[in-house]
């Protein structure tokens, strides 16, 4: 091979590799080159929020500690049960008990549908009693304003004999929804 | 030597010999007092011919050296010795161009080459003086003729936009035209023999008499110079980015062995965060259903005392939506209207259907009536 020879084919030997080294290699080092700086920025990024939640772990579990104090002194405005069952006999128990404690006869209790709101589920049933005015006053008074935190949603009133006996006592018909959250057992 | 416009120092010497060139240039070189590296040559008038071809040719401006090293048998004496010869085109006015074109005999300019190698010397450029000499001179304004007297004869130098571009001997003597610089007024009288080297020295010119193999040489050192900045440029921009890649290696690594170490610990904290969000949330719930707990016995209280004792309640109703229906006897509705209108929290009170008038047993005739509202809290 003559020199000449040579040469040229040196040339075109670094030509093809010029070339493809900036067809192929150049836009290939760029891409690795910019996938690692991403990575490393998204590293580094978490990296700062791991440090700024470990900065403020103490003050988090401070407060993780009061809250739960206040949690537990909830516990007196929850039905009580962990499933819609344990509530609904809850609650019927309790309403059960406020009636007979003021002089009413409970005639039905129906359940009625749950609903979750928030962490809590949502326990209803209608309630159908028969008795005073003291009576249902005394039992609204207990469900509004008693624990646990009870809400009635809908209520009915009505009297079947408005103008009575002047020697008895009315007698009126309740009908009332009665709704209260309750904690479900965590799955 | 010439530093700036400045003449800084200035020596004569004569040779007899080709021979003896070198030497008399690295004797020059050695008296100047200060190290000497670049050099440039202002050849005399009597060492070069010059030749103006106007109007010039129409040629580009890198074909002129060629076409009158082509041509410099018709344009030039050779007297038996090969010639070094150089061309550029000069704008004589804003439209017209003259190709000005000088040449020189070989072995002078080889001796001169090798005696500035020899001595160590660059040799920057090599061009007849009269193309550099005005600027040895405070010329008045519109000068087109440049008149330097040399000896016996005068030379004549026709300078148009472009600088010099005809250069005339004649016998006779004439008046110099304009004044030399100010900065040739310390050379002892001898202005007019230092004039074409203080010329050259601030002014590069346009021709170039060099060698043939003196400009290859040069070529390829530029070349090579040009390939070593091109490589050193390449290995500065490999060394910028490996280092750019070992930084964010380094980063990269370093943060993923700190996220490791810290892995415990921030789930620990973040499951905290997490409970601490589900107690609040726990909290603002019971709250929630705390404020918003149903008062009807406030408005079942409100209701019974804003009705008169005429009035006979049959039933009331409240919604889960917060309407409030009251239905009852009265002796007339429209009192009833008005009184439940006026109760605290009710709106919207209209009557439902419409009001008949019934015998209440013991009472009389009674209006029947439904009032509709709306409560403000449910």
């Amino acid at each position: 091979m003559k020199p000449r020879d040579r040469k040229a084919l040196v040339s075109g030997l670094l030509t093809v590799f010029a070339a493809w080294t900036l067809i192929r290699g150049v836009p290939a080092a760029v891409r690795a080159v910019s996938a690692l700086r991403g990575k490393t920025v998204g590293q580094v990024e978490t990296l700062a929020r791991v440090e700024d939640v470990l900065m403020r772990a103490p003050a988090a579990h401070d407060s993780l500690a009061v809250t739960f104090h206040a949690i537990v002194a909830l516990a007196p405005d929850l039905v009580q049960g962990e499933g819609p069952a344990d509530a609904q006999a809850s609650l019927s128990a309790l309403i059960s008990m406020a009636a007979g404690r003021h002089s009413l006869k409970l005639i039905r209790v129906d359940p009625l549908p749950d609903s979750a709101v928030g962490p809590f589920q949502r326990v209803s049933l209608r309630a159908e009693l028969e008795g005073d005015v003291g009576g249902v006053t005394s039992l609204l008074s207990t469900l509004e304003s008693g624990e646990p935190i009870l809400t009635v949603s809908a209520l009915s009133l009505d009297t079947p004999d408005p103008l009575g006996h002047p020697r008895t006592s009315e007698a009126l018909h309740l009908s009332v929804d009665v709704a209260g959250l309750y904690l479900p057992r965590a799955k | 030597m010439v530093e700036g416009h400045a003449l800084r120092w200035a020596g004569r010497a004569t040779y007899e010999e080709l021979s003896d060139l070198a030497e008399v240039i690295a004797r020059l070189a050695g008296e100047a007092g200060r190290p000497v590296k670049r050099v440039r040559v202002a050849l005399s008038r009597d060492l070069v011919q010059t030749r103006t071809l106007l109007p010039a040719p129409r040629l580009r401006a890198r074909d002129v050296p060629a076409y009158v090293s082509l041509e410099a048998g018709r344009l030039f004496r050779k007297n038996g010795v090969p010639l070094v010869t150089s061309g550029a085109l000069v704008a004589v006015s804003k439209t017209e161009r003259a190709l000005w074109a000088a040449a020189t005999a070989e072995p002078l300019l080889k001796a001169i080459v090798d005696g500035c190698a020899q001595a160590g010397l660059r040799l920057e450029a090599m061009a007849p003086a009269a193309e550099t000499l005005p600027a040895a001179l405070e010329l008045p304004a519109g000068t087109s003729d440049v008149v330097i007297p040399n000896g016996s004869v005068t030379e004549t130098l026709s300078v148009g936009v472009g600088g010099v571009w005809r250069s005339r001997l004649s016998p006779g003597f004439l008046p110099l035209t304009g004044t030399w610089v100010p900065a040739l007024d310390e050379a002892n009288g001898q202005s007019a023999v230092l004039a074409p080297a203080y010329a050259a020295g601030i002014r590069l010119p346009v021709l170039s008499l060099l060698p043939d193999g003196h400009r290859a040489a040069r070529r390829r050192s530029n070349r090579r110079r040009l390939g070593m900045i091109a490589a050193a440029g390449g290995l500065l921009w490999v060394l910028a980015l490996t280092s750019y890649v070992g930084r964010l290696s380094v980063t990269y690594s370093r943060a993923t062995t700190l996220l490791h170490a810290f892995r415990g610990a921030a789930d620990s904290a973040l499951q905290a965060r997490r409970n601490l969000d589900d107690g609040r949330a726990t909290l603002t719930t019971i709250a929630w259903a705390r404020a918003n707990r149903s008062r009807h016995l406030a408005l079942l209280g409100a209701l019974t005392r804003g009705l008169s004792d005429s009035v006979t309640i049959l039933a009331i109703q409240v919604e889960a939506d917060g309407a409030v229906r009251v239905t009852g006897h009265a002796p007339r509705a429209t009192q009833v209207l008005a009184a439940v209108g006026r109760v605290p929290g009710l709106t919207s009170v209209v009557l439902n259907g419409a009001v008949t008038r019934e015998a209440v047993p013991g009472v009389g005739e009674q209006d029947r009536f439904t009032v509709v509202a709306k409560a403000g809290h449910p």
